[in-house]
């Protein structure tokens, strides 16, 4: 028994160590509402509601009926008491852009929070829908001023907005962007990129390395198949050393079975300046592998 | 942000005995502050270890300071403010388990356990027989797990956590024990 104590202990610690002090969120704000008057709450939503009953039953119909004293109420036409009624809410609202999505985080690396928006444009008499268009743009606001606003032609198949997040991979306090960049359901990668003052490009994939962890060098695409087959998830994962590494995981279900067992092929990516580098390569095979749709996993926030 | 180390990556136990603040700590909220700097991580890697994602453990612990808050109008002994986080951090646990059973028909918006084998290609570790097996425990056995060989509390403590008598927690954690090595085919 006192093994399995231990092997607790050493599943638990490790388990546990993967929260890190620096990543969880800082104390809350103090509730708003005193804890000593929380009794005001419920006396003031009675009052509310005495007033508007007030109103409905005893000064509207007054004001309505003209009497001074008179409290009888005799019910009229909303035209006849002076009351216009508002407007018929439109069925289609005429705009041209529609913001999608938005990813916050510190792109120039100067210590304010940048906002990058992705913006569809949209010919004018056209609603926004839920679907992407062709006409995407990208729009960067600098905490410290400035900004630009380009055509973002990277989103295929109506993808780009389930992933768009702000991420450190490098841990360096400035912010990637990655982005989901389809093309559908089932075969879905993951694109990084760095914004700054100059524009948005996308990080790059050294070559040294890449043949064997089976990645193309070039623009930094990641992922692949999600099915019940085959499961290429990517996640950002700090060491318990601190550093940062970019996880491509291409996980092969080796039997019929959705159980597995699975050969998931581990690649490991460091971010040096603008390139991903492979700096470590591993298979292993392991029973069960959750299929899930969950393309990117941001360890680094 | 805290006050835990955060290297602690290997079977470090909660630090239980930490004291709850230091003297001359005033309530109410340097009170708190000074919970959540020293037990704000162990309390999230409580909630880990039984909800499976930071994320949700985050959201339970906030909820249990956010509690505390609420209550410090109440506490009149300050000794009593880390049981109190205990106590709603399990059952914020609780609640969130609860919530993902009703949704389980919906695909998952939390990151994978740590207890998957997505997590453990992602680690590289071999704890995930084990975490894995702890997942098939019923709740209550799998708290006394956590709370006594994670934390390190006391029966005693356990027992107040949980709202159970001290006899409890000592045949709840042997039977989890060995419905564990029997799972783990291990020599009991």
């Amino acid at each position: 028994m006192n093994r399995m104590e231990d092997r607790l202990r050493d599943a638990f610690g490790a388990a546990a160590g993967t929260v890190r002090a620096d990543t969880i969120r800082g104390l809350p704000g103090r509730p708003p509402s005193p804890p000593g008057r929380r009794w005001l709450v419920p006396l003031a939503a009675a009052a509310a509601v005495a007033v508007v009953i007030a109103a409905v039953f005893v000064i509207t119909p007054l004001v309505l009926s003209g009497h001074r004293g008179a409290a009888t109420y005799r019910p009229r036409s909303a035209t006849s008491a002076g009351v216009t009624r508002s407007p018929q809410p439109s069925a289609r609202v005429t705009v041209g852009r529609c913001v999608h999505v938005t990813a916050t985080g510190d792109f120039d690396g100067d210590g304010t929070p940048d906002v990058v928006t992705l913006v569809d444009v949209l010919p004018a008499g056209q609603t926004c829908r839920q679907d992407l268009s062709d006409h995407l743009r990208i729009r960067v606001t600098f905490g410290s001023g400035g900004g630009f606003d380009r055509p973002f032609t990277y989103c295929t198949g109506g993808a780009c907005d389930s992933v768009f997040t702000a991420t450190d991979l490098a841990g360096d306090g400035r912010s990637e962007l990655a982005v989901e960049v389809g093309p559908g359901a089932v075969i879905d990668f993951v694109e990084f990129f760095r914004v700054s003052r100059h524009g948005i490009s996308p990080l790059r994939i050294a070559a040294a390395g890449a043949a064997k962890a089976g990645l193309k060098p070039g623009p930094a695409v990641f992922g692949g198949s999600q099915d019940s087959g085959v499961q290429s998830p990517v996640a950002c994962h700090i060491r318990p050393d601190g550093s940062r590494v970019l996880v491509s995981i291409q996980a092969e279900s080796l039997s019929s079975r959705i159980t597995g067992p699975w050969r998931v092929k581990r690649t490991e990516l460091q971010l040096r300046g603008d390139s991903l580098h492979v700096v470590g390569v591993s298979t292993a095979t392991v029973r069960g592998f959750p299929v899930r749709s969950l393309r990117f996993r941001n360890g680094c926030p | 942000m805290t006050g835990d180390d955060p290297a602690a990556g290997t079977a470090q136990p909660g630090p239980a005995r930490r004291p709850v603040a230091p003297p001359g700590a005033r309530p109410p909220d340097d009170l708190v502050e000074c919970l959540f700097r020293t037990h704000a991580l162990t309390l999230v890697r409580t909630a880990v270890l039984l909800v499976g994602d930071q994320d949700s453990a985050e959201d339970v612990v906030q909820e249990a300071f956010l509690g505390l808050y609420r209550s410090l109008a109440r506490l009149r002994d300050p000794d009593k403010a880390l049981p109190y986080l205990r106590a709603s951090v399990l059952n914020g646990c609780r609640s969130v388990l609860r919530a993902r059973r009703r949704a389980r028909r919906r695909p998952p918006q939390h990151d994978p356990p740590v207890w998957s084998a997505e997590a453990a290609a992602m680690s590289r570790d071999d704890t995930r027989a084990v975490l894995a097996a702890t997942t098939r425990l019923p709740r209550r056995q799998r708290e006394v797990l956590v709370l006594r060989y994670y934390l390190g509390l006391a029966d005693r403590e356990i027992a107040d956590a949980l709202r159970v008598s001290r006899g409890t927690v000592s045949s709840t954690a042997s039977r989890a024990l060995a419905a564990l090595a029997r799972d783990l085919r291990e020599e009991p």
